[in-house]
């Protein structure tokens, strides 16, 4: 069970300015625990942001983002109260959407 | 190689369907573009090439910026910006890491075409930034200095 990840989604100046603050470790697989092994590899893969079911942002992430993923950018074409839908998909398979409104 | 917008519009509405319908994982599609040799890229030379290109032209276009300096490596700030016209594809290869290839943004028409993230850094290392725009490439860089390396980064 993934925690849910944080989105705003602001209109500034007729544009959607989209913070998003995604809980995930992120780990790359090269890490050693205390134990001397390694940690098995965990990191989102594919992250997909849509807008009203078009898609605004398509991203393949990896193991070099830093954990708990933060992502920011700016697309035009909507208004408050537009539904933003966020997606990932991460390298065991387990995806999470979660949805905020453009305020 | 390369897709044409509209045919992306159209596939992505039709992919939009499957993943509502349950029928389509993301990464079983969008894997496609992403897998294989585009990741395995170790040389931006290398990442164009994969993307059907063969050109790059060093472009002041294509802006990354972070901090000069960081302390370590987990979680260095990282924005890339391109302001030529057309652009539709931003990848990021961060030189000295393990994974170089580090994040690749596909940018839809009325998206603006620059993104701010974290990275992890194992070292210091230039930053490239690989741009496609209207079926060329660009490149633009940075180097962030770190002084301790942010260990299993990738």
């Amino acid at each position: 069970m993934s925690d849910p990840m944080r989105i705003r989604a602001n209109l500034v100046n007729s544009s959607i300015e989209v913070k998003l603050m995604i809980k995930h470790p992120m780990e790359s697989g090269f890490r050693k625990g205390e134990d001397g092994q390694r940690i098995p590899a965990h990191f989102i893969e594919t992250l997909v942001v849509r807008c009203k079911d078009h898609i605004v942002l398509d991203a393949y992430l990896g193991l070099a983002i830093s954990e708990n993923p933060y992502i920011a950018f700016h697309f035009t074409g909507a208004a408050k109260g537009d539904d933003i839908a966020v997606t990932w998909v991460d390298n065991l398979g387990a995806s999470r959407t979660d949805r905020a409104v453009v305020t | 190689m390369e897709r044409p917008r509209r045919d992306f519009m159209q596939i992505s509405t039709a992919l939009t369907l499957a993943f509502a319908a349950g029928i389509l994982k993301p990464v079983e599609v969008f894997g496609k573009e992403w897998e294989g040799t585009l990741l395995d890229a170790k040389t931006v030379k290398e990442a164009v090439t994969t993307l059907g290109g063969d050109l790059i032209v060093n472009s002041s276009g294509v802006i990354l910026s972070g901090p000069e300096v960081v302390a370590s490596g987990y979680v260095v700030p990282l924005s890339m910006s391109c302001n030529i016209a057309g652009t539709d594809l931003m990848a990021l290869m961060i030189q000295k890491n393990p994974t170089p290839m580090s994040a690749v943004f596909r940018i839809p028409p009325d998206t603006n075409a620059a993104v701010s993230t974290r990275i992890k850094m194992g070292e210091t290392s230039t930053i490239y930034g690989i741009v496609r725009a209207n079926g060329n490439f660009y490149v633009g860089s940075t180097i962030i200095k770190v002084l301790a390396g942010g260990g299993g980064c990738g």
